[in-house]
């Protein structure tokens, strides 16, 4: 059974059913908390760090704020503790303030528009980077920096290679966009579950690796590695075919972005 | 039948009574002027408790609230929730609910989101950034809304369905399918003109009204307040009807109109951030004084748009014959039916209503935004319903208003958006919310206890 | 008192009834609560509708308002044949009813409920000074006590809800009304009100059909009284030629006065 679980702790007694029951259970990119379940997802601290390295790069000091998805899903923390293996330090020594940091109830960029609004107002736009989780949010925060006249100014992190992102990356609005091939995914838990068809137990799987999950449990997962999507390497994603270049380039001024021409 | 049942008064308990007894006694000549005013004692409670709000946020957050741009950004949050509350208090005081409404919103949106972005430019190659886009895009989401609502409005009338069943089916087939067709994917970016509807800014254009239009518009919604009351004295004399005493008039007049223009005021003391005014100053050419350039922003768009949606389903509930049944229905369906009302139709145009003012608002939300996400109105029903719920409405039916609603958007708002300005967390921030909605309706369950 | 007088049951008829029941046929489901009733009312008379609880009078009655059309049978008003389907269409051939429950919306004041269905518009918008107007006039009528114009109807004494519901009926021009129980919720005095109304509007020409459960207002107030019993019409007779007790009688045991024992008589009168 393939799950992909809007609340990794809500599922556990369905979960737990069916593993009783000889059906393995794949946690697809959303953490199940069951010892027994096999996790696939693109590795989500790497993510958070990807996405904290890029925006680092482009603004080493300053007051940051962080956007995070919805504290019912694991991956919100997870992508938190990977930022701040980049900028834990900076955080301590006080180079870096972290001015407003805030769950958003689903992801949803319309909340997290008014949330990055509000955090603006309070520091009178004294906001020199914003951390977002993912790209939908991303949005929300960009619309919130462009009617300050900040878009593009503030480098703003998002990752899911969303379509609408990638065209900001190469409009210059988003800093980086990690991206995880869904496709690459998809394949991986495809040939998980052959195996698991043949041998039910989870640490046997191919390139498996113990896991330590927030709840305190250690289960059997794969973690696949993502790809940052800067302006530099937009080429990427239109290689493999992901996005067109139509979509890629709308609106970007010509001469301003290589692969846009 | 629930608070409006004078019989169960004796469910209270004696302290809550003796407590009440003397508020109301230290209170007498204040109800006295209340009277004389002939205003809604529960619309001045909302504006009470919205002013304890405002205040207390402003003095923790150390001035930051009560600032124009917070409130500015206070007013454009709200829109949304706002628009679609209107309608919704129509739904309840039928006696129905639309649990649907953020998934329409999200399914409309989307829609709506390629029709400018995909089908009118790349299907039917027009290409981006028509002039006739964004209306296009409007009155077809509008149109598109009213008959989904419309919909469920018939199964709900003429298929004898629960409300409550068919629109939580809706919530999960409207949701649905926006999966099916968008795919996870963002639609982005939207039509620039579009993007105005929501009060955004694009480049130098804001999604206001401006200085001057602004002042119009409060003007002209002073006189035509003036007028209203004037012509409404005038034929309530001309049938020699009591009518209020003159003090009372120009005081409500006043206030009003005071209330008008203030807002007028404060969205014009919100002048546009430094670099979209220094980018504007160069395209204008434009010098920038030496104490930087103020150019006022002016009343938001999204803003103007809920005015009007009130004005129209104020205007529909209360003078109009279509309204007038609405409210016959949720007092007494039965009655409404033997009156010869046509109840089923009736209840079918208030979901169609709901539908349309969802596709207002998903206009709003995805302008405002710039994108048309798969989320986009995940839970709004629940923003919306509580907002009616705290602006009065009541689900025994037949008692709601429409500015009530409006006000129980902004004290939904004002709590989250000043929650976020102290940085209190979203689980927080809903421990607040479900505290405060379920205590305005307990205290007025009480206070109209009283009353009868 | 009595300007015309109505027809007698077996005499030809001089005059047109204004409405005549013919036949008349209402089953719930398998239940028949209405079996074959013919019923007439005439210009400037009362007719009693009375009959025991589930004798059907105010299911028939129902089938007259619009509220429940009839599964079949026939309805002559002014002796045209009409059909009935829907409250509007009974409000439109002058047909007005009183409900035994008032059917007033409670959120609503004075004036919404009498024009309700029925509003007074202008330049397409609700004209509420003129149907307040209006109600001012007919509910001074009534009761000229009445002041609440603009209060919701459930804040209303039970008399005055009463005079909200009269005026409804009467405003309109009814040429006939069917009054379900008028008196039932009312006090003394309240209920003296209602019965100068009755003989008032029968004054006017207008033709009721007054259903009751007690004898002695249906006795002091109309000319003829029809007995409905188990869904049937027992009889029509004329209050002059009755005595309570044989009225009594066909109430309870169904059974016209002619076949009346003198035993099952003395039981009902003991």
């Amino acid at each position: 059974m393939i799950i992909l679980a809007q609340d990794g702790t809500a599922i556990k007694p369905a979960v737990a059913k069916a593993i009783q029951n000889g059906v393995p259970v794949i946690a697809y990119d959303r953490l199940i908390e069951d010892p027994k379940a096999l996790y696939i997802t693109f590795d989500n601290v790497l993510v958070g760090k990807l996405e904290a390295q890029a925006v680092f790069k482009a603004k080493g000091t300053g007051n940051f704020a962080i956007i995070k998805g919805n504290k019912a899903d694991a991956n919100a923390d997870f992508l938190r503790s990977g930022m701040d293996q980049v900028i834990g330090d900076a955080v301590k020594s006080g180079a870096i303030k972290i001015v407003g940091e805030t769950y958003t109830d689903n992801w949803d960029p319309a909340k997290a528009q008014t949330n990055m609004e509000q955090i603006l107002t309070a520091n009178q736009n004294k906001v020199d980077a914003v951390l977002s989780e993912n790209d939908g949010m991303a949005g929300g925060v960009i619309a919130a920096l462009t009617a300050q006249g900040l878009a593009g100014k503030v480098p703003v992190s998002g990752q899911d290679g969303d379509k609408a992102a990638l065209n900001r990356v190469a409009l210059g609005t988003q800093t980086v966009d990690v991206w995880k091939d869904a496709r690459l995914l998809g394949k991986t838990a495809g040939e998980a579950a052959m195996q698991l068809c043949n041998n039910s137990d989870p640490s046997k799987v191919k390139g498996t690796a113990a896991f330590k999950t927030p709840g305190g449990n250690s289960l059997s997962s794969i973690l696949l590695t993502p790809n940052p999507i800067t302006k530099d390497n937009l080429k990427d994603v239109l290689d493999a075919g992901w996005i067109t270049k139509a979509d890629l380039c709308q609106g970007v001024a010509a001469g301003k972005v290589s692969v846009c021409g | 039948m629930g608070a409006t049942v004078p019989g169960e008064a004796s469910a209270e308990g004696a302290p809550a009574r003796s407590f009440l007894t003397t508020i109301s006694s230290a209170l007498a000549p204040v109800t006295g002027v209340v009277r004389s005013l002939e205003i809604d004692t529960r619309m001045l409670g909302m504006i009470g408790a919205l002013i304890v709000i405002w205040v207390s946020f402003n003095i923790v957050s150390g001035g930051t609230f009560l600032t124009a741009r917070n409130l500015w950004n206070l007013s454009v949050q709200s829109a949304s929730i706002a628009i679609m509350a209107t309608g919704m208090v129509l739904v309840i005081v039928s006696r129905n609910i639309d649990l649907s409404v953020g998934s329409m919103l999200g399914f409309l949106g989307y829609t709506m989101a390629m029709f400018q972005a995909v089908w009118i430019p790349q299907s039917l190659g027009l290409g981006f950034e028509q002039p006739f886009t964004w209306v296009l895009t409007l009155v077809i989401g509008i149109a598109l809304g009213a008959a989904i609502g419309g919909l469920q409005g018939f199964i709900v009338a003429y298929g004898g369905v629960p409300s409550f069943i068919v629109t939580l089916g809706g919530l999960l087939v409207w949701r649905g399918l926006i999966f099916r067709y968008a795919q996870g994917q963002t639609i982005a970016p939207l039509d620039t003109t579009f993007q105005m509807l929501g009060g955004g800014t694009v480049g130098t254009r804001v999604g206001a009204l401006g200085e001057w239009p602004s002042w119009t518009l409060g003007v002209v919604m002073c006189v035509a307040i003036v007028y209203v009351m004037i012509s409404s004295r005038r034929r309530r004399r001309r049938y020699a009807f009591p009518v209020r005493a003159i003090w009372a008039e120009l005081l409500v007049g006043a206030v009003t109109c005071g209330a008008v223009l203030g807002i007028v005021l404060v969205a014009n003391s919100y002048p546009l951030p430094v670099n979209v005014a220094i980018q504007y100053a160069e395209e204008h050419g434009i010098a920038i004084p030496p104490g930087g350039l103020f150019i006022p922003t002016g009343v938001a768009f999204p803003v103007v748009i809920m005015l009007i949606v009130t004005l129209v389903v104020t205007f529909l509930a209360t003078r109009r014959r279509f309204g007038r049944y609405v409210y016959a229905i949720g007092g007494n369906p039965d009655a409404a039916a033997l009156a010869g009302i046509n109840v089923r139709r009736t209840i079918m145009l208030t979901f169609a209503l709901m539908g349309s003012l969802a596709a207002v608002s998903a206009a709003v939300q995805t302008a405002r935004l710039n994108a048309a996400v798969t989320n986009l109105g995940v839970q709004n029903e629940l923003d919306v319903i509580s907002a009616a719920v705290i602006g009065g409405t009541s689900f025994s039916g037949g008692i709601g208003t429409v500015p009530g609603a409006i006000l129980g958007a902004v004290v939904m708002q004002s709590l989250r958006s000043g929650m976020v300005l102290l940085l209190v967390d979203s689980p927080t921030q809903d421990i607040v919310v479900g505290i405060v909605l379920v205590a305005a309706v307990g205290l007025d369950a009480v206070v109209r206890r009283r009353v009868n | 008192m009595l300007i015309q007088k109505p027809a007698m049951p077996g005499v030809a008829p001089q005059r047109v009834p204004i409405v005549e029941l013919r036949n008349i046929h209402v089953a719930f489901g398998g239940v028949r609560a209405v079996a074959g009733v013919t019923l007439d009312l005439y210009p400037g008379e009362v007719v009693g509708v009375v009959g025991g609880n589930g004798a059907g009078k105010t299911t028939l009655m129902r089938t007259l308002s619009g509220a429940r059309p009839p599964d079949s049978g026939q309805i002559f008003v002014n002796g045209q044949p009409v059909t009935i389907g829907n409250p509007r269409d009974a409000k439109a051939l002058g047909i007005e009813t009183i409900y035994q429950t008032l059917a007033l919306a409670d959120n609503l004041d004075a004036p919404a409920n009498v024009f309700l269905g029925r509003e007074v518009t202008s330049a397409a918008t609700l004209n509420d000074a003129a149907m307040e107007s209006a109600t001012r006039k007919v509910i001074g009528r009534l009761n000229p006590n009445f002041k609440n114009f603009k209060t919701p109807v459930l804040r209303l004494s039970g008399g005055q809800r009463q005079a909200v519901a009269i005026a409804r009926a009467i405003h309109f021009n009814a040429r006939a009304l069917i009054m379900d129980e008028p008196t039932a919720a009312l006090g003394p005095a309240e209920t003296a009100q209602v019965h100068a109304l009755i003989r008032q509007l029968k004054s006017e020409g207008i033709g009721i059909f007054l259903v009751s459960h007690d004898i002695h207002d249906v006795f002091d107030l109309s000319e003829r009284i029809s007995v409905m019993y188990h869904g049937k019409l027992v009889g029509t007779v004329n209050k002059n030629d009755v005595t309570t007790d044989e009225v009594l009688g066909m109430i309870i045991l169904g059974k016209p006065p002619t076949k009346l024992t003198q035993q099952e008589l003395a039981e009902l009168h003991g």
